[in-house]
């Protein structure tokens, strides 16, 4: 059923800040606990996501990437299986740029989203510590707050 | 509690919208930025760029060979050459720069799902706040009964644990050995009052076959009462009572024909058999046969003292009637019949005819109580000296005695009677 979409991304990789890796391993299943409470993400490449649309929430800047020592998470045919990320991925490069044309060039896009991600991945690590509680209740009372409060906004 | 938001292929947790709740979450927090992604898509598919059909319109000309103007397309044609040529050419610019808007078609109608108000995640996690709230309730309500307990058994006395345990599993061994046992009792007591049931049934019938058996025990003993009554009255009436009525008979008898055997009487003696025949006897124990052997007034006599021997012996107060016992008597055996019926009688009522009574009236005047004339008035006027004047057939009482007449019972004299025969 992946190969029916389309899927810009198949052949570029994606990296993060090396210095963002241990929180990557830490609150991701498959680099640390496999406890879902202390490692609310399954991947990855979900963290780095999600780093993404927090950037895109609060209007973060993206980050220049290339000035730091990166590490690949994964590559981008991660996607294929998931469409509806590309979608989304797609549009908030449309939206962040005001081109449409931006579309028909995925590393630029993919440098986008590295960009906001190294932007959102303090915030979102914010997120998962500013609490009593677990690491997954901290981060959904954070994000809770963040859209009830752009709501009233 | 936990739950999965971030993940596409562990979607266990799915928004009633049908997103999953990475997704929702996802088109929540780039609401904003998706807004305005959709402002540029609608842009262009207001301005009829989306969706792309330019080129699949071109290609369908070409392959029928017929522009949309109506001018021959046809590839067999020399004159159309140059009207294909275009249009090849415009499908090949049209392909270079449609790549573009290919990619945006596709993510204009792909994107779809995303457009939200920015609340479906959350009323999920709304949801699943209050699920955890209430988790968290009675996590906390079981801690506390927990400790409550942890502080209960702090409390008891330092009592062997382990032998407390030994004590209830053999308590609990023996309760289930009682619930055993109880389980079969029970399953026993079912058969046994299935089987008290059929004896009970079998208790009844065997109870009427008894009553009936004692009722018939009793008509039994009641007839074996009355077969020895009649038994003993048998064998007293063969044995002793026969005996004395023989006796008695014998000596009455004898009285009345005035048979002496001493003096060489023809009649010796009369006795009743066991087989309840009256025999009579002469000289040497020969049998006389009373119809044969003896005249009328001996057998008058003989049967008159069988009847009053039967009445002495059985000791009956009664009184003895009897219609014309003297017939064919006379005489001394007349008189001495008469005498001894009077006297072996406690009453004696006698119908006698006029000739019975001749010869014997001093013996009714000294013992006759009442004496009453019986006539009957058919015999007029063959009998009768005088009409009774009554025409019905009854008899007719009056008071003469066996010695007086009244014109009622004054009969004529027997000479008159046979000379009234005779003629």
């Amino acid at each position: 059923m992946a190969d029916r979409y389309f899927n810009p991304f198949q052949a570029i990789d994606i990296h993060v800040p090396a210095q963002f890796h241990e929180a990557f391993s830490r609150y991701s299943q498959t680099g640390g606990s496999a406890v879902i409470d202390q490692s609310p993400f399954p991947r990855m490449v979900d963290l780095w996501f999600m780093a993404v649309c927090v950037a895109a929430r609060l209007d973060l800047e993206p980050e220049n990437i290339s000035q730091y020592e990166t590490r690949k998470i994964i590559d981008g045919s991660i996607f294929s299986s998931d469409p509806w990320r590309v979608h989304a991925l797609m549009l908030v490069a449309i939206g962040r740029t005001g081109d449409i044309q931006v579309v028909s060039e995925p590393r630029k896009m993919m440098a986008l989203f590295s960009g906001l991600a190294v932007a959102g991945l303090p915030k979102v690590l914010e997120m998962l510590k500013d609490g009593d509680a677990e690491p997954i209740w901290n981060l959904s009372d954070s994000i809770d707050n963040l859209l009830r409060r752009k709501q009233a906004a | 509690m936990t739950f999965s938001w971030w993940s596409p292929t562990r979607e266990i947790s799915r928004s009633p919208s049908g997103k999953s709740c990475s997704k929702a979450l996802a088109t929540d927090l780039l609401a904003p930025v998706l807004k305005r992604a959709f402002g540029k898509l609608e842009e262009l598919h207001d301005q009829g760029k989306i969706p792309n059909t330019t080129i699949p319109v071109l290609q369908n000309r070409l392959a029928a060979e017929l522009c949309i103007c109506g001018e021959s397309l046809a590839s067999d044609d020399p004159g159309c050459e140059h009207r294909r040529t275009h249009i090849q050419k415009l499908i090949d610019d049209s392909l270079r720069a449609d790549e573009i808007q290919e990619i945006v078609t596709e993510l204009y109608f792909g994107s779809k799902p995303f457009e939200s108000d920015g609340s479906a995640w959350l009323d999920d996690y709304k949801k699943v706040v209050e699920r955890r709230d209430g988790l968290k309730t009675l996590r906390d309500d079981a801690g506390r009964k927990f400790r409550a307990l942890e502080l209960e058994l702090d409390s008891l006395p330092d009592t062997d644990v382990q032998g407390l345990r030994e004590t209830r599993r053999q308590y609990n061994d023996q309760r289930d050995r009682h619930l055993s046992r109880r389980s079969s009792i029970e399953t026993q007591l079912h058969g046994l009052r299935t089987e008290r049931d059929q004896l009970k049934g079998e208790l009844e019938r065997l109870l009427r076959e008894q009553k009936k058996g004692a009722r018939m025990l009793a008509e039994l003993e009641v007839t074996q009462d009355v077969s020895r009554v009649l038994q003993k009255a048998y064998d007293r009436i063969t044995k002793e009572e026969l005996r004395k009525v023989s006796g008695l008979m014998n000596r009455i008898f004898l009285e009345m024909i005035g048979a002496d055997p001493e003096q060489g009487a023809i009649i010796r003696r009369a006795e009743i058999s066991s087989e309840f025949d009256i025999k009579v006897y002469g000289p040497n124990d020969r049998t006389l046969n009373p119809d044969r052997d003896l005249n009328g007034a001996s057998r008058r006599a003989l049967t008159l003292a069988f009847i009053l021997a039967l009445t002495k012996v059985s000791e009956v107060e009664a009184p003895n009637v009897i219609d014309t016992p003297l017939g064919m008597t006379s005489g001394f055996v007349k008189r001495s019949l008469l005498k001894t019926a009077i006297r072996e009688s406690a009453q004696l009522i006698l119908f006698l005819t006029h000739d019975e009574i001749a010869g014997c009236e001093e013996i009714i005047d000294e013992a006759a109580g009442t004496v009453v004339t019986l006539t009957n008035p058919a015999h007029y006027p063959r009998m009768l000296v005088n009409d009774p004047g009554v025409s019905e057939r009854k008899v007719l009482r009056c008071g003469c005695n066996h010695r007086s007449e009244c014109p009622l019972c004054q009969r004529r004299a027997d000479s008159d009677t046979q000379i009234e025969m005779a003629s």
